[in-house]
């Protein structure tokens, strides 16, 4: 049997893109993943299907990840700003040079998130309406124009 | 390419991806260190306790003449206790008593038979509930392992939620069970925002799939009432607490029903209250019964009375008044200009108490002159109804409405200049209230209104609640109107009256309702993707009484004032989406839904029969966007309705077709794609046949949609900014 070790490291960079895909910012993700990891480590004996180890380890991370927006929500003070900004310019560069990001930021807000869960997550689409608490149907609704932006964006990269 | 290569194609690009951040890394690769050396240090400890273990097992035990001691003391005092007990009983000494316990009969059976639960981990939902204002709970999941059950739940808390769970019950209510299964105190501490309490299960058994799940305060109100599907991960809402069930329908429907018919028919100054009582009774009736689509026949008027005010005229005709007569069997208006009785401003209160409910009602009397309401004196009154458990018309029975008619403002208390926008520039309001000149256009509206209502067929505004009061109703293209679907069909403007949601002030606004014809959709076709923008999302519980299905568009203006609302009936083959844009002065949601109900329900103005009905559907689509016949084109107004990336999203088709007519050069660079509003004239681009030469039509407001290739050659799509049709085009370049 795979270790908790092991299932985290095959796990990583779908942690990193979700959380950076909701927070857009590397220092809130890595909190959100250090959160995640601690929430799962504790819990790891509880789950008894490890092949849903991903799905899981992503749903605690999501979940952590909406907890962080819900408390910075509350407070932002001046100082950090700066802060901010540095961010902003780190995610920047960070955007140039990833292919998911560089896609994303190309299509609407709201279907990024759908999006992430759809294609690189894997959640099925009732999962994604549980998760962000939309209607099935707007999940679809969203689905279907998600596919044919990212389509049209990545066949053309792909050419290039 | 089919939908599932897409997404195969999506995902193997996607998975590509593996760049992650050095300090995501760093926080992973510390992570597992720590983790290895957590995982040590729970070795270590483990084999520390093993040998704490051991060596206490060791120890030698020096002190074993003292628990002698201590176990002999115990007995004296026991026994001494236990002699004195039995003497009390009737038995001569303990060891009486304790023969005569042993020789008695065992009457205990044995009721409950510990089941082996299997293993189960059970993720039932991560989505919020909001149980109280600032206040939510996650029902996350079920675990059973080595036969002990546990539910878990999540709290989430608002700092300002004052609410303090006091504990939660579980109980199986799978089939027609209802056996507890667990009663959990509450653990949160004082401050705390987030936590999560575990609830223990005893009695579970395998069979359970369902539980009910109660949430009590330190007031003992209920909270919340869930029921848990644990086969299907499902939430039901069972109710909500009676505090709570009566502030939704005191906020709701209460208010909908006190808006539109509070009986205030008295007026301290009428010399014949009783004449205008009646006029007023038949006039709230007759209103609910035109509302339910019924006739207004004796029987349901008189029905209608009976549930609302639990008054019994059967067999009297009340055709004694001024301004409805009774003729051929039904009740009829008497057409007046504008006049209403009584106009509601503001519920401040309502009050519950055994079965009664109580409201506080502001309100005035603008009579004819409805210019002026923020200058009349307002008056307050207090009413109270019952619930009508079996009713046609309505759920609320008045059953006592203060006589006194007290006046508690004067109107100058009141102010309202300061949140009136000032709109005197826009050229579709008309006006404010706030200079003579306006209050003339507001007077000629209520002709304008009065003339053209029948009042039939349009619902008496009458009293209303946070609603339009003055109407012009302008119907595009006439009552034979040939319209196409989408174009608009009716503009209303107006005054609303409200109150506004910030300082709780009541305000008037300018208001104007543009509806637009209905378009019909295959059933096959994703409603979502033409009913709203991609911020739109479909508002729970929010429908209208007819049942149609609202759907809410963010779209708004730069200053806030304009929201669209999209919603859709189904019909037996399609559903029929309407599209109703409101622009206000200022940024302050009306309550819709009245409005709409007003619109939908009483006045049908965009009604269709269904053999005019063209159904679109995904293949037929794309041929209804193009103006096939524009020498018949003339849309009433050259207004921007569509947005810019409705526009874009109807030019696709364009360039799709302009492929097949042209070389169509440019029409695939989507990168290029750039887009202005002008005004142009609109061409046969699309329309002309064999040979025929370009032609010209009207001007109209169109968005170009224009695409070009790196040589310059490009196409450009004309899309009628107001109708959202494609009206011509032109190629360019070489």
């Amino acid at each position: 049997m795979e270790s908790f070790e092991d299932l985290v490291k095959n796990v990583k960079v779908k942690m990193y893109k979700t959380a950076m895909a909701i927070l857009k910012n590397d220092d809130d993700a890595c909190d959100a993943i250090q959160e995640a990891l601690i929430s799962a480590y504790q819990n790891f004996e509880k789950l008894r299907e490890k092949q849903y180890f991903d799905t899981w380890m992503i749903r605690i991370l999501i979940h952590k990840c909406y907890d962080l927006i819900h408390k910075n929500k509350k407070v932002v003070y001046l100082n950090q700003k700066l802060e901010i900004d540095m961010n902003e310019q780190y995610y920047d560069s960070y955007k140039s040079e990833s292919v998911l990001e560089s896609t994303l930021c190309q299509i609407d807000t709201d279907l990024k998130t759908v999006a992430l869960l759809y294609y690189y997550d894997n959640f099925t689409i009732k999962d994604i309406s549980n998760i962000l608490n939309i209607p099935e149907g707007t999940v679809k609704s969203r689905l279907s124009r998600t596919r044919e932006q990212l389509y049209s964006i990545l066949k053309k990269e792909e050419v290039i | 390419m089919t939908d599932m290569g897409k997404d195969n194609f999506i995902k193997e690009q996607l998975e590509k991806d593996i760049l992650i951040s050095k300090k995501a890394d760093e926080v992973f690769n510390h992570f597992l260190k720590g983790e290895k050396y957590m995982k040590s240090n729970q070795e270590n400890n483990h084999f520390v306790q093993e040998e704490k273990d051991i060596n206490r097992q060791k120890k030698p035990k020096n002190h074993g003449w003292m628990k002698l001691v201590s176990v002999a003391a115990c007995f004296v005092v026991i026994f001494a206790g236990a002699n004195v007990y039995a003497t009390t009983q009737g038995y001569k000494n303990v060891f009486f008593m304790i023969k005569d316990l042993v020789n008695k009969e065992e009457n205990v059976t044995i009721t409950e038979k510990s089941e082996i639960l299997s293993d189960r981990d059970i993720t039932i939902s991560y989505s919020n509930i909001e149980i109280a204002e600032g206040l939510n709970i996650q029902i996350n999941r079920l675990i059973i392992k080595d036969n002990e059950a546990k539910l878990y739940i999540r709290i989430i808390k608002d700092t300002e939620n004052q609410i303090n769970i006091k504990k939660y019950i579980v109980t199986d209510i799978t089939g027609n069970k209802d056996v507890v299964l667990g009663t959990h105190n509450s653990t949160l501490e004082p401050n705390t925002i987030e936590y999560t309490e575990e609830i223990k299960l005893t009695g579970m058994d395998n069979a359970t799939q369902k539980l009910k799940l109660e949430i009590i305060d330190d007031k003992e109100n209920t909270l919340i009432l869930l029921e848990i599907d644990l086969l299907n991960k499902e939430l039901d809402l069972l109710s909500y607490n009676k505090n709570e069930i009566f502030e939704k329908l005191s906020e709701t429907e209460l208010k909908e029903i006190l808006g539109e018919y509070a009986y205030i028919a008295f007026e301290n100054t009428s010399n014949n209250i009783e004449d205008m009582r009646t006029n007023r009774e038949l006039d709230i009736a007759m209103t609910m019964v035109i509302q339910k689509g019924d006739k207004t026949t004796k029987e349901n008027v008189h029905k209608a009375i009976k549930e609302y005010l639990g008054k019994d005229v059967t067999d009297t005709i009340l055709d004694k008044t001024g301004d409805i007569y009774f003729e051929n069997g039904e009740y009829k208006y008497t057409p007046r200009d504008g006049f209403c009785p009584a106009l509601v401003l503001d519920i401040p209160e309502i009050t519950y108490k055994d079965g009664v409910y109580t409201a506080t009602i502001i309100y005035c009397f603008p009579g004819e002159d409805w210019s002026n309401i923020e200058q009349l004196e307002q008056y307050q009154t207090t009413m109270e109804f019952t619930l009508n458990t079996n009713y046609t018309y309505t759920k609320y029975c008045l059953i006592n409405a203060d006589e006194m008619v007290k006046q508690v403002y004067k109107a100058a208390s009141i102010s309202v200049s300061n949140v009136v926008p000032n709109n005197t520039e826009e050229e579709d309001f008309i006006g404010t209230t706030e200079s003579e000149e306006n209050d003339d256009d507001n007077l000629q509206n209520v002709n304008n209104y009065a003339s053209t209502m029948d009042w039939t067929n349009y619902s008496a505004p009458g009293i209303r609640f946070i609603y339009p009061t003055i109407f012009s109703v302008e119907e595009i293209g006439g009552a034979n109107r040939g319209n196409r679907p989408g174009e608009i069909s009716t503009k209303i403007t107006g005054i609303a009256i409200g109150k506004d949601p910030d300082t709780g002030k009541i305000i008037k606004s300018n208001l104007t309702i543009t509806i637009y014809e209905p378009l019909y959709l295959a059933k096959n076709v994703d409603i979502r993707q033409y009913t709203t923008s991609s911020n739109g999302y479909e508002k729970a519980g929010f429908k209208t009484y007819e049942g149609l299905m609202w759907y809410e568009d963010y779209y708004k203006d730069d200053d806030g004032s304009k929201e669209t609302y999209t919603c859709l009936r189904e019909l037996t083959n399609c559903y029929e989406v309407y599209k109703i844009e409101f622009q206000t002065g200022k940024d302050w949601s009306f309550k819709v839904r009245n409005i709409i109900n007003w619109l939908l329900g009483s006045t049908k103005l965009i009604e269709r029969p269904e053999n005019e009905i063209i159904i679109m559907n995904e293949e037929t689509e794309e041929t209804d966007v193009f103006v096939t016949d524009l020498d018949q084109y003339n849309p009433a107004s050259n207004d921007v309705v569509i947005s810019k990336s409705e526009a874009q999203r109807i030019a696709q088709y364009g360039f799709e077709e302009s492929k097949k007519r042209i070389a169509g050069e440019g029409a695939d660079n989507v990168d290029s794609e750039t887009v202005t509003l002008e005004e142009v004239y609109a061409n046969n681009y699309f329309t002309a046949k064999y040979n025929e030469s370009h032609k010209n039509y009207m001007k109209r407001m169109c968005y170009i949609v224009r695409r070009e290739n790196e040589m310059g050659n490009g196409i450009k799509i004309y899309v009628d900014a107001t109708t959202g049709l494609i009206v011509g085009g032109a190629a360019f370049g070489d």
